[in-house]
């Protein structure tokens, strides 16, 4: 299976420049006056709804590893350990082998496919949308030959 | 405008796709190779609808729609493995041109995008392409 780009998550997923600067300054502002006992600011940032999305798709390309590794389907996990490695995740430990009836890794694998494009529709950055969409097409390739 | 420059670059791939498979189909015999020239025969008409769509889309975003050319180079088509080289050639061509048109657009054109590059990564195999980890990637 050729490789191919990996886009990593903490790199893609940043926060913009601007914003990262202005943390910057803002902490570079600290005039020492603030006694221990002030309220410090207690908001917590806004996931940044990319990485929300992405830990979504990591969950499913995880499961749908978790069943093809149990009816030994080599291609398919092999396909979702690189997907899951090109997203940045860290693909799960193999369980034993089990019976898992075809259908089942089929209706997983057809899910699994609507997601990355629901998933690619949704993410807020395009090098990212373009990612998951080639991983739904790489899903729909499975699905159209041996596992169709 | 990064959409309408890769609704501009997809158009003209399919100008060209469309081109190519007229001339793999008049290369390609139903008689002799039934499946090719079915195939072929679906990814022209699949190329032409995909191509008046997208001139569709730049009509509404107000721009002219990129030209054909005249005439588009061609590879050897004296063999059915030629024939299925080619056609493999195109596929792959246009699921690239689709990834980028899926990073370049938002909402109801990314997901017709997505389509398009998916159907042309399911038609590679049809070609004898192999199954990739990301098509469209090249």
């Amino acid at each position: 299976m050729p490789a191919g780009p990996r886009l990593a998550r903490r790199t893609t997923l940043a926060l913009p420049a601007g914003v990262a600067a202005g943390l910057v300054a803002v902490a570079g502002c600290d005039d020492g006056s603030r006694s221990p006992g002030d309220a410090a600011p207690t908001s917590t940032p806004e996931p940044d709804p990319d990485v929300v999305l992405v830990d979504g798709v990591l969950e499913e390309l995880d499961q749908a590893l978790r069943l093809a590794s149990a009816a030994g389907a080599v291609d398919l996990v092999a396909l979702h350990r690189a997907h899951i490695e090109a997203l940045d995740g860290t693909p799960p430990v193999p369980g034993p082998r089990r019976r898992v009836d075809a259908a089942a890794v089929r209706g997983r694998e057809r899910r699994l496919q609507a997601h990355l494009v629901e998933a690619a529709v949704a993410a807020a950055s395009g090098a990212l949308a373009g990612l998951l969409a080639s991983m739904s097409a790489a899903v729909a390739q499975r699905l159209a030959s041996a596992h169709g | 405008m990064a959409e309408l420059e890769a609704l501009q670059a997809a158009l003209a791939a399919e100008h060209a796709a469309v081109y190519l498979y007229g001339a793999l189909g008049g290369r390609t015999s139903q008689s002799a190779t039934p499946e090719l020239f079915a195939a072929v025969a679906a990814a022209y008409a699949a190329h032409r609808a995909r191509r008046d769509r997208l001139t569709a889309d730049v009509v509404d975003l107000g721009a002219e729609p990129v030209a054909a050319e005249p005439a588009y180079r061609l590879p050897r088509l004296d063999t059915p493995p030629q024939v299925t080289r080619a056609a493999l050639g195109v596929e792959r061509a246009c699921a690239t041109t689709y990834a980028y048109l899926v990073q370049n657009t938002v909402a109801d054109q990314r997901r017709s995008a997505i389509g398009a590059l998916t159907e042309s990564a399911v038609r590679e195999l049809a070609f004898g392409g192999d199954p990739e980890a990301l098509p469209g990637s090249r």
